[in-house]
């Protein structure tokens, strides 16, 4: 301690840390042993004590290179399962719509054949476009949605950036002016297709979509785009466009393609007009009403 | 030159051989690591003053190196390892600063 206290007395625990170091040792060291040259077995134990260190060394650091690459490794193999499920699953889907295919061509066979089945083929044909069973093919009008201009689209709290509420005032709002069959980017919409978010991406039957989303309706083009704005949908849509920036854009179009939903079908459907029957597409598992409750 | 052979047999034994640590041994190799480097600069210090002594670097090395393990052992064992092994670390990193201010004084002067 020096004859002068330091004013800042918490400062001698660091002056200490730092003074008691390897120099006092060494220093009393030679003092005991002047001139005395060091022993063999003395050098001996620095000869190993050198190799431990430099091993020490060389150990930990091959190590922290060898931990890299395997992170990579193990991101590359989830990478890759991530690949292959997905062509698993893609392959799947083309599976379903082929036996779909084959089932509804059966069904048109089996149909045709009568007049009263002939009728039920229509019937049949028309329900299963406005349950988005089947692809559709009209003139309609394109609905986008842009996030504003100047937005982050990665940063969830962005207020100009398109929320799965704003698809779905979009959707409902065409619904309501009366669309056909609508599909948002290339998913069809059912009567159960759900819209919703996950962190910051939007997915639409259970499918992350990518912005810009372009919701298609086909129906009346011209007629919807009136009809819109009016519809409480679309003033809340217009609400948001005009608060936060959100880009909403409706355009006419003379020929719109939606595919058929890949959703599977209801699992249970009521009679209208029997409120205790239910049928169940598998025909063997009919329930009865109280099953069916919701 | 003795220092020199041993460090590079070390150097080569250690990439040659790549051991596999032990689990239970790997939160201790960093500290270890640290410990040896201190006790490093701080012979290379003596060196510069001319009180190197090879009893003295074997000693202080060994204590290190088994002195900061038993240390994080022990803050494992009360579950404060990461708080300890920090300690550990800043205490050892601070000498080695210390060690090299000294060898920069008496190699620049300054």
């Amino acid at each position: 301690m020096p004859a002068e206290r330091d004013p800042a007395a918490s400062m001698a625990l660091l002056r200490e840390l730092v003074q008691e170091d390897a120099a006092v040792e060494y220093a009393e060291a030679a003092r005991r042993n002047r001139g005395t040259p060091p022993g063999r077995s003395t050098r001996t134990w620095f000869a190993l004590t050198c190799v431990v260190i430099a091993g020490l060394l060389a150990v930990s650091v091959v190590q922290r290179q060898a931990a890299a690459p395997a992170a990579e490794k193990a991101r590359q193999v989830l990478v890759e399962r991530v690949t292959q499920t997905q062509a698993d699953i893609a392959a799947l889907e083309a599976e379903v719509a082929q036996t779909r295919a084959d089932l509804a061509a059966a069904q048109e066979v089996l149909l045709t054949q009568s007049d009263e089945g002939s009728a039920l083929a229509t019937r049949i044909g028309t329900l299963e476009q406005g349950a988005g069973y089947s692809a559709v093919t009209g003139p309609g009008l394109a609905l986008v949605l842009a996030a504003a201009p100047g937005s982050d689209p990665a940063a969830a709290d962005d207020a100009g950036r398109v929320l799965d509420k704003d698809v779905q005032n979009a959707v409902n709002g065409l619904w309501a002016s009366g669309a056909e069959a609508i599909a948002v980017n290339g998913v069809r919409l059912t009567a159960t297709t759900a819209i919703r978010s996950a962190g910051a991406a939007i997915l639409v039957d259970f499918r992350p979509l990518v912005p810009p989303y372009r919701v298609e309706a086909i129906g009346d083009g011209a007629a919807m785009a009136t009809a819109f704005p009016l519809t409480s949908s679309g003033r809340a849509l217009k609400g948001v466009s005009d608060q936060f920036g959100v880009q909403v854009t409706i355009d006419q179009a003379a020929a719109l393609t939606l595919p058929a939903s890949s959703a599977l079908l209801p699992v249970r459907a009521r009679v209208p007009g029997d409120p205790t029957a239910t049928v169940n597409p598998s025909p063997s598992a009919v329930t009865t009403g109280k099953e069916g409750q919701p | 030159m003795i220092a020199a052979i041993g460090l590079l047999i070390g150097i080569v034994l250690g990439v040659l051989l790549q051991p596999d640590v032990p689990l239970w041994m790997q939160p201790y190799l960093p500290i270890a690591v640290v410990a040896a480097l201190d006790a490093v600069f701080g012979a290379a210090r003596a060196l510069l003053d001319g009180v190197f002594d090879d009893r003295v670097f074997v000693i202080s090395f060994l204590s290190n190196v088994v002195v900061a393990a038993l240390l994080v052992f022990l803050g494992d064992q009360l579950g404060v390892g990461a708080q300890i092994s920090t300690g550990v670390v800043v205490v050892l990193a601070m000498r080695i600063f210390a060690n090299v201010a000294a060898i920069r004084r008496r190699l620049l002067k300054a």
